[in-house]
């Protein structure tokens, strides 16, 4: 490489245009740095989010993997603990209930595994629903524009202003409180704001003269919207997606806590907590801080690591 | 490069009447209320193996006109020919089969360019699009279209963010040529560009035309360039062209009051010549686009106003061979009557190719020169 550019240099003395000449043949070819290959350079950079990203991975694998270490199955009941749980139930490595019990005598530890893997999994969802169906959404009736975008976005429109909460509750109680309801709820709701945010981005990319070149080179609609807008919406799309993961997380939990979310014995971790608080006063702490614990740092690593996306990821055009 | 005198062949590009309004719309309804007239009524031709070059102040249509010449606009009202085929009422999709023929280069080679895309894959974008190569010789085409710019063959897994902004209005250029067209737009594909690396783009356009056979509509505020690289210059006010003419005539004698304003203000580098130069400093400002005044639009501006230039629209008139020009001025006479500004008295022979220089002309490039220094751009501002 040294030589290369020890070639170029003086190649470059020898004439001004040596730099964008052929200079030694084809020797092999200069591998270039894309957008995204700078990107990830800057986020490595940044500590916090990768503090924050090997939080998340931590998390994940713990939810992955804890079942292997409880020493209990989550929908044990140890009924020798009834009553006893604020002395007996305490966590202790000795009896194996690592993180205690809950006021039904189950395991905590493996009750927590699989809250977090619930969690998890519905903030994934939530995320994936929304850069998916909302960026091809969001970037189609920005791209196309006129008619076909108001009807788009004030379909949108229309969506937003119901209270979904409200819908999503009506929904868990007629066609039964299911895990899958609840994915179909999240996933209903998570793809507007993305459809909005994507939409305002293509207008301002739709501008760009690329775009222009590509529609003067004759490419279909459907393949620009795909090659040339999609790519240049992602940096802003997974910045908001990894923000988003949280506020699905939080309002899952916030289902769970109405007693709507997900049923017994499955749990999330928006459950646990609800059962937490209900035995605080009882001298049985645990119970609320390890769920707790557990949903704070997930949702504090998703916002370092949200953070540093953007950062990495910054807008300004380079 | 051809010279003015090339005997005539037929056009490849034909412009009738061409308009584009944008309209403007106000009110809760967004109804309506007005329009922008970009482009109002344009006729030219570009003949085959020529480069027409289109000029005029910042907002006067220029742009729009190439852009609605290439239909990346929906246009309001004309025809356009382009190799025989009528494409001014022609659907996006017939359109896309037919824009290998016609291409274009941007302005901004910086905003032109995907940043998400290497080199090669701009370049091969069209031949995705429009040929059914093997990917092999997808990639030798690259490679040789990075050669005719002259990029180096080694750059082609770089991203454009990594090149300088001469490098990448040659990507631009290389892309426009990948379908082998035979009609290209280029749209003020200098000015965004430091004045040393302009003369070596507008030097690799002329190569490539002279390869390639290409046809260039060369759209430009440098009026220094255009009378470097064009054939024919059209002078556009107000979504007008004011003035059509062979680039020597037109240099030596402009005839159109708002034509003689502009290449009055173009500086003179000998200073002895330059104190002889009188400049033409028109009073107030454009008229809006909008709202253009009644009968000509250069009325409220021109020095040599007339009770009729306020009533009738001028027409296009040729007032010598190959020569066109809108203003009464040359109503019924096809020889100017009254000669101002900086050209030189009233000449009496007709044909324009055999004009030698002039005393207001000293600084005119010879045709063969090579042009090492542009004079500065924006001039016209």
């Amino acid at each position: 490489m040294a030589q290369v550019r020890d070639n170029l240099d003086t190649q470059k003395h020898a004439t001004p245009q040596a730099d964008i000449m052929d200079l030694s043949g084809t020797d092999h070819e200069i591998k270039g740095r894309s957008l995204w290959a700078d990107a990830r350079t800057r986020f490595f950079r940044n500590r916090a989010a990768v503090l924050g990203l090997v939080v998340l991975i931590l998390v994940a694998l713990f939810a992955t993997f804890g079942g292997l270490i409880a020493q209990y199955e989550p929908q044990y009941v140890d009924f020798t603990l009834m009553g006893a749980n604020a002395y007996k139930g305490v966590p202790s490595i000795e009896t194996g209930h690592y993180f205690g019990t809950d006021v039904d005598g189950r395991d905590l530890f493996a009750r927590t595994v699989v809250g977090t893997r619930i969690s998890l999994l519905v903030g994934l969802v939530g995320a994936l629903v929304a850069v998916i169906v909302g960026t091809l959404y969001g970037a189609t009736a920005g791209y196309l524009g006129g008619k076909t975008d108001q009807i788009m976005m004030r379909f949108v429109d229309i969506l937003m202003s119901i209270p979904f909460m409200f819908v999503l509750i009506l929904m868990l109680v007629i066609f039964g409180r299911s895990i899958l309801m609840l994915f179909i709820g999240i996933g209903l709701i998570s793809w507007l704001d993305m459809a909005r945010i994507a939409r305002g981005q293509t207008l301002s990319i739709k501008g760009k003269e690329f775009v222009e070149a590509a529609v003067a080179t004759g490419v279909s609609p459907l393949r620009i919207i795909l090659r040339h807008v999609v790519p240049n919406l992602l940096g802003i799309v997974i910045v908001y997606a990894t923000l988003l993961v949280p506020g699905m997380i939080i309002f899952e939990s916030f289902i769970s806590y109405l007693g709507l979310g997900i049923q017994e014995p499955m749990t999330s971790l928006g459950a646990l907590i609800n059962g937490g608080t209900s035995q605080m006063n009882n001298g049985t702490l645990w119970m609320l801080l390890y769920p707790l614990f557990f949903f704070l740092i997930t949702l504090f690593a998703l916002f370092f690591v949200g953070d540093g996306l953007r950062d990495a990821l910054d807008p300004k055009d380079r | 490069m051809a010279d003015g005198g090339a005997p005539p062949k037929a056009p490849l590009v034909e412009v009738r009447g061409l308009k584009m309004h944008f309209p403007i719309r106000s009110g809760l309804l967004r109804r309506q209320t007005g329009a922008v007239k970009a482009v109002d009524g344009v006729d030219f031709d570009v003949i085959e193996g020529e480069t027409l070059g289109l000029v005029g102040e910042s907002g006067c249509g220029k742009s729009t006109c190439g852009r609605a010449v290439l239909r990346l606009y929906d246009i309001t009202d004309g025809s356009i020919r382009v190799d025989g085929q009528e494409i001014g009422r022609a659907g996006q999709g017939r359109l896309r089969r037919m824009r290998p023929t016609m291409q274009m280069v941007f302005q901004d080679p910086q905003a032109s360019l995907n940043p998400r895309m290497t080199v090669a894959d701009i370049i091969r974008e069209p031949l995705d699009e429009h040929t059914k190569m093997s990917r092999r010789e997808k990639r030798e085409k690259v490679l040789e279209l990075m050669d005719a710019v002259g990029l180096n063959r080694r750059f082609a897994g770089r991203y454009p963010h990594a090149f300088s902004g001469g490098q990448r209005q040659r990507i631009g250029i290389a892309r426009a040529l990948a379908l082998n067209p035979k009609f290209i737009v280029c749209d003020e594909p200098i000015a965004a560009l430091d004045v040393s690396i302009q003369a070596q783009v507008v030097n690799l356009l002329e190569d490539l035309q002279e390869k390639f056979g290409l046809t260039y509509l060369f759209i430009s505020h440098d009026l220094s360039m255009v009378r470097h690289i064009a054939t024919r210059v059209a002078v556009m006010y107000l979504g007008r062209i004011v003035e059509l003419a062979p680039r020597e005539a037109l240099y030596a004698e402009p005839l159109h009051p708002y034509t003689q304003a502009l290449l009055s203000a173009v500086p003179e580098p000998d200073p002895l010549a330059e104190a002889g130069v009188k400049r033409i400093i028109l009073k107030g400002d454009v008229p809006s686009p909008a709202n253009p005044p009644k009968g000509c639009n250069f009325c409220t501006r021109c020095p040599r106003v007339m009770e009729i230039c306020r009533e009738v629209d001028p027409a296009s008139q040729e007032v010598a061979p190959g020569r066109f020009v809108a203003c009464h001025l040359y109503d019924g006479s096809p020889v100017p009557k009254v000669v101002a500004g900086p050209g030189p008295a009233p000449r009496s022979e007709p044909q324009p190719e055999t004009t030698t220089t002039t005393a207001g002309e000293t600084a005119a490039p010879n045709n063969e020169q090579r042009l090492i220094e542009p004079q500065q751009g924006e001039r016209d501002r």
